[in-house]
């Protein structure tokens, strides 16, 4: 053995171990969410479990904080190229992502790299939410939510009611009873703007918007002044008697009202299954939201919460790894359990049907009602998303003038006309902001 | 007065070599931002940057013309005025007792500055979990033991107090290094010789300390009223949010909420340069006038 073959055998046997080395180094997907408190461990479950099944890719999560904050680092990111490759995104943003040309609609993605979907066994009140006006689904639903009535059955037994209560006309009247038995706050709600205008006009197949709801184009206006002053004024007269309790903007104190015992009642996000069941020391239902008495038979609801969406400006071979990612993510085992830890909603009838067959809304009915109020009635045309522009501008302007409801300052149709004169400045804006692109596909 | 100065025509070279480092410095951070905020206060773009359009003064004469941005303005002074006032006069409390203290200076000093390492936003957080109505433990007791209907939620004027004592307790302990630095800065023989003359404690504060204190509580008013114009939008961010009904939507609150949540750049561009304009005005105006009745030592 001379020199040369030794180090010919040498080099041979470093690159042997080189392409070893370059072959088993996964290639990092990098996942952007919004920091929920547990849910972040339960993704994590899912996300670590996808990573030991295969060697090819390894998906990196990433909490954000809240999902405004989540939205801004990926925009920001994405502005100087270095954008992940999934991020979470509230469905309030849909449009403007859809018009922003930097998403890879999952439609699209699943149909490139060979996963096989069957979009129709999605439920179709949450996949719909997320498709285009073409119809092409532009994100993946995955912790999707609707707000339901919680309530504190040890504090209805004590007021001597025996059901929750179906209509609005109805939850005043336990309310009055309820603050006759001591509760300081009977009814409360999180998400305001989610709970009393988008849902409330929702479920009565009422238009929050005109082109229905922002579907069918960028000069939407809003409309929402002709049809849920009424309930805005019945609230406003609780306010003045204290059977409802004012808990803030978005959703900060609703939970935390309810599970400490001091809200009897509250609307809110059926996805704060898992801290109600951990926290509350009392016996907890759940039902669907009210509906008003005498109306027609109430829709589904809309829903909320977020969606994964797949940025563009990546390589081909992370495409294929994100496509096996997301089809794993929508597998029942996977939505199921997602489900159970979260109380998001299963986004599929088979993960569905299998929670379903094996007994755990005997034990746990509370987290049945989401899905039982999806599914009831027909969504019509109107009652399909609500796909608006700027959302953080406008439903802050809402929040504003609620408090001006609740604080006696203006009657429900003052602050609800100047309310809707605002956001339709906004929507405007965001025309102007965006003319030129487009059309959504 | 003569101008001590040093030249170095020798050295030009060697000069502009060493200034470079602290003037690209300059140039990134500060100029380049602040030259992006002008061009982008011109334009009206969609959130991800693909589409701009130019619109000469409109985003300037949207805000100027809302009613909302109006009362923003009166919100902003009224927050300024007793925030800076706040945090001086209990900065100032604070480092005239330290000053007589004889034992266990150190320690109270150090406990003073602390708060200073708060982030805005935890200092949000923190005085959120005592003043919460709902869960608050402060809120409980002004609502039980004391009778007050404490409300943030819904009463502007409590809002506006919360944000106003969180801004002014970050700010505190700045004050306090400040003053008590200026307090040793004062000769004792001065303060004794007036104590023989029979000048009581007020009367040695009004007519020696005071005077004397006047540079540094110069200084820090410049720098509080900065403070409470721009660095105060994640404590209204973590507490009120600017609610109820606008009560606490402080401008910059408006440009961090305009600009950093809801990706409206133009907008918030606009703002941020008129605020600068005003905070640049009100600077001069100090320098001009206020400055005059500060005496400095030779």
């Amino acid at each position: 053995m001379n020199v040369k073959s030794i180090a010919r055998a040498f080099i041979g046997l470093v690159s042997v171990i080189a392409s070893a080395f370059a072959a088993a180094a996964p290639i990092d997907l990098q996942f952007w969410h919004p920091a929920l408190g547990s849910v972040d461990a339960a993704l994590k479950k899912h996300v670590d479990a996808f990573n030991a099944s295969q060697s090819e890719y390894r998906v990196v999560p990433t909490a954000h904080g809240t999902y405004d904050e989540t939205f801004n680092a990926m925009i920001a990111a994405y502005r100087s190229g270095k954008q992940p490759h999934l991020v979470t995104a509230i469905g309030q943003e849909t449009l403007t992502l859809q018009l922003s040309g930097a998403v890879y609609p999952v439609q699209d993605l699943m149909v490139d790299f060979g996963q096989k979907v069957d979009w129709s066994r999605y439920i179709q009140p949450i996949v719909s939410y997320y498709k285009s006006k073409e119809g092409k689904l532009m994100s993946l639903p995955f912790s999707a939510s609707t707000p339901i009535l919680w309530y504190n059955k040890d504090a209805f037994s004590k007021a001597g009611l025996t059901r929750p209560p179906e209509t609005w006309d109805e939850v005043g009247d336990y309310a009055t009873k309820l603050r006759a038995a001591g509760y300081p706050c009977a009814y409360g709600s999180g998400w305001q703007q989610w709970v009393h205008v988008d849902n409330y006009a929702f479920m009565q197949d009422l238009p929050v918007a005109t082109q229905r709801n922002g579907m069918d184009g960028l000069n939407a206006e809003f409309v929402y002044n002709r049809s849920i002053v009424k309930h805005i004024a019945q609230i406003q007269s609780w306010v003045k008697d204290g059977r409802y309790e004012y808990l803030g903007r978005q959703s900060s104190s609703a939970i935390p009202a309810f599970i400490s015992g001091r809200c009897a009642m509250v609307t809110t996000s059926s996805a704060n299954f898992g801290s109600v069941s951990r926290d509350a020391k009392f016996a907890y239902g759940a039902a669907m939201m009210p509906i008003e008495a005498g109306g027609k038979a109430a829709g589904p609801s809309l829903i909320g919460g977020g969606s994964i969406w797949v940025l563009k400006g990546h390589k081909p071979a992370d495409y294929k790894g994100l496509a096996a990612f997301l089809a794993y993510l929508s597998s029942p085992d996977v939505q199921a359990t997602w489900h159970k830890d979260t109380g998001y909603l299963p986004s599929t009838q088979d993960a569905y049907d299998k929670v379903k067959l094996s007994g755990y809304y005997n034990e746990f009915p509370a987290q049945e009602i989401a899905i039982k109020q999806l599914l009831r009635g027909t969504a019509t045309k109107e009652s399909v998303a609500v796909r608006l522009g700027s959302p953080i501008q406008y439903v802050a302007v809402i929040e504003e003038e609620l408090e001006f409801v609740w604080s006696n300052k203006k009657t429900a149709q003052e602050a609800m006309d100047e309310s809707v004169k605002r956001g339709n400045e906004i929507l405007r804006r965001f025309q102007r902001q965006n003319a030129g692109a487009g059309s959504a596909k | 007065m003569k101008i001590k100065r040093v030249h170095f025509d020798r050295f030009t070279g060697t000069a502009v070599l060493l200034l470079v480092p602290q003037l690209a410095v300059l140039a990134i951070f500060v100029l380049l931002p602040a030259v992006e905020a002008l061009v982008q206060a011109f334009l009206i773009s969609d959130p991800f940057g693909q589409r701009s359009h130019f619109v000469w003064f409109e985003n300037f004469t949207t805000v100027l013309t809302s009613p909302q941005y109006h009362n923003s303005i009166l919100r902003t002074l009224i927050f300024t005025v007793s925030t800076t006032t706040l945090s001086m006069v209990a900065g100032l409390i604070f480092a005239l007792l330290v000053d007589h203290m004889r034992r266990g200076k150190a320690a109270y000093r150090m406990l003073v500055i602390w708060p200073y390492a708060v982030a805005p936003v935890v200092a949000g957080a923190l005085w959120l979990f005592l003043f919460d109505p709902i869960y608050g433990t402060l809120a409980f007791m002004l609502n039980h033991g004391w009778g007050v209907k404490w409300n943030p939620l819904l009463n502007g004027t409590h809002a506006m107090a919360l944000i106003v004592i969180a801004a002014a307790w970050k700010q505190v302990s700045y004050n306090f290094v400040f003053f008590l630095a200026g307090l040793q800065g004062i000769p004792k023989s001065l303060i004794e010789a007036s104590a023989i003359d029979g000048a009581g404690p007020v009367r040695r504060f009004a007519t020696i300390i005071w005077p004397l204190l006047s540079p540094v509580t110069f200084f820090l008013l410049v720098l509080n009223i900065v403070y409470a114009f721009f660095d105060t939008f994640g404590i209204v961010h973590s507490l009120t949010r600017g609610g109820p009904t606008g009560a606490t939507d402080i401008l910059v609150y408006k440009v961090f909420a305009d600009g950093f949540l809801a990706h409206d750049l133009g907008s918030s561009s606009a703002q941020s340069v008129i605020l600068m304009m005003a905070v640049v005005a009100l600077t001069v105006f100090q320098f001009r006038y206020v400055e005059r009745r500060v005496t400095y030592a030779s």
